[in-house]
């Protein structure tokens, strides 16, 4: 998720006064973090979307509740809250469980295309992605949402702790496993890997 | 082979999570265990392919527009309507203990006196005064100066009485009496304007207010110095001890409908308080 934005404090500042142009400028730098995440968590486009435009209308109403520090991790915690919400709302109704879509999604075309790769190379990175991508939806939740947090999002573990309401010793111990899961689901896909990573997992 | 242990603090050691001397010990077993080592690159190399991971391009701008912005903040709506919804329950709560109490056919000469009543009994009041006085109730002046003390109907209207604008008007009546006006005559009057009041008064139970609020308001009245003078013994809950006529055999009966017209009106305040209060409680998460 990007870096946060310049002048942060002034926006919030004049958010938190009601002017909702300068919330309206935090949303546009923060909604594709914040849609990430969503999307990752709860495995569709649909649900990602509602969880994110979610996210932004609670962050709006309790922005008063934000009292500095990191603005980008105190959304953060509103939207995993969101798409926490939004998988109980699904628990209550199993025949529409994400882990039963077929598919899952449709691929939203590769990346943009950066610097100097050339087609193929923008091929095989939109397949590394979906391939990592599907990887963690394999997770169990809660794993997966500390992975994302830490190793996508690169929140600290105090920060995750807050954001998933348990200790430190159990984000430690569910990140582990988080990560040992994404790196024997990725053995199948091998050939996509960067090299260092195929050489370090190749014994 | 390697526990789960051994991948917790593989994982830690690469947040720098560890404390210093469980970071020593990890550092002492990888210089010599070189499957530790492959694990840690291995652990290494997945954080890498996860924070290379590209963001994705959000489906539609999740910007708020005026009116969700407005609907989002719930500090305006909030106290207003948790306020209709409380006196709204505790107005129909009153009302319909109400319409049971009279239902019920409790002696309500009494406290009919500080309550709401109906438009058809409080016509009946007016048009008895008039015809006892033969002059327009609503004209103070013309009252209080043909006003005369000693008749029974008078006293019956007394009791319907306790509406705080009548007392008020009283106020301004007692003004006009002549100095030497006894006590007695000065209450008289009060009552005798109550009485077309008490239409008003129904109508404000029926917006939502309580009958109970007019007990401050009588209080209000009784401050002011004129209602000091004479007419301190303002028609309160209880009724006047003084009164010297007696209660005449004429006094009307709360007619069925009344109870009835209390008890619906009531039922419906509680309805708009609940379905206020519901909305509230799913629009402030």
């Amino acid at each position: 998720m990007a870096s946060s934005l310049p002048n942060e404090q002034t926006f919030i500042t004049a958010a938190k006064r009601g002017d909702v142009d300068a919330f309206n400028r935090l949303v546009l730098h923060y909604q594709d973090g914040v849609y990430s995440l969503a999307y990752r968590i709860m495995g569709d486009e649909a649900s990602a979307a509602d969880a994110a435009q979610e996210a932004f209308i609670l962050a709006y109403r309790r922005l008063e509740t934000y009292q500095g520090g990191s603005f980008k991790a105190w959304l953060l915690r509103i939207a995993t809250n969101a798409c926490y919400d939004e998988l109980r709302r699904r628990k209550r109704r199993p025949a529409t469980a994400f882990e039963d879509l077929p598919g899952a999604e449709a691929d939203d075309g590769p990346p943009l295309p950066s610097d100097e790769i050339s087609p193929e190379q923008a091929v095989q990175q939109a397949e590394l992605r979906r391939a990592i991508e599907g990887c963690i939806r394999g997770l169990q939740t809660d794993q997966r949402t500390v992975l994302l947090l830490s190793d996508v999002e690169e929140l600290s573990y105090q920060e995750i702790a807050a954001i998933t309401g348990v200790n430190l010793g159990t984000v430690k111990s569910r990140l582990s496993r988080a990560r040992l899961g994404v790196r024997g689901c990725l053995e199948a896909f091998r050939e996509l890997l960067p090299s260092g990573f195929r050489q370090s997992s190749n014994q | 082979m390697l526990t789960d242990q051994d991948y917790e603090r593989l994982s830690a050691y690469v947040d720098g999570e560890l404390s210093k001397a469980e970071r020593t010990a990890l550092e002492t077993r990888l210089d010599a265990d070189a499957e530790l080592r492959t694990e840690l690159e291995a652990i290494r190399a997945t954080i890498g392919l996860l924070a290379a991971l590209p963001a994705r391009k959000a489906p539609r701008n999740f910007t708020l527009d005026a009116r969700t912005a407005r609907r989002a903040a719930p500090r305006v709506l909030f106290l207003p309507a948790a306020a209709f919804s409380a006196l709204s329950a505790a107005a129909a709560t009153v009302l319909i203990a109400l319409s049971a109490l009279l239902y019920s056919g409790a002696q309500v000469a009494p406290l009919a006196s500080s309550i709401a009543l109906a438009p058809t009994q409080a016509d009946a009041f007016q048009r008895e005064a008039q015809a006892t006085l033969s002059s327009t109730p609503l004209s103070t002046e013309k009252q209080s100066t043909t006003a005369s003390p000693a008749q029974p109907e008078e006293s019956a209207v007394m009791d319907a009485a306790g509406s705080a604008p009548s007392v008020e008007n009283a106020d301004q009546s007692a003004d006009n009496l002549p100095a030497a006006a006894p006590i007695q005559e000065s209450e008289s009057t009060v009552m005798q304007f109550a009485a077309p009041n008490t239409t008003a008064d129904a109508n404000l139970a029926a917006s939502g207010m309580s009958a109970a609020a007019s007990a401050p308001m009588l209080e209000q009245a009784a401050a002011t110095p004129v209602a000091l003078s004479t007419a301190t013994p303002a028609p309160t809950l209880a009724p006047p001890t003084a009164t010297p006529a007696p209660m005449p055999a004429s006094v009307p009966q709360p007619d069925n409908s009344l109870p009835a017209l209390l008890l619906i009106i009531g039922l419906a305040l509680l309805v708009a308080s609940i379905t206020v209060g519901v909305r509230m409680g799913t629009r402030w998460r």
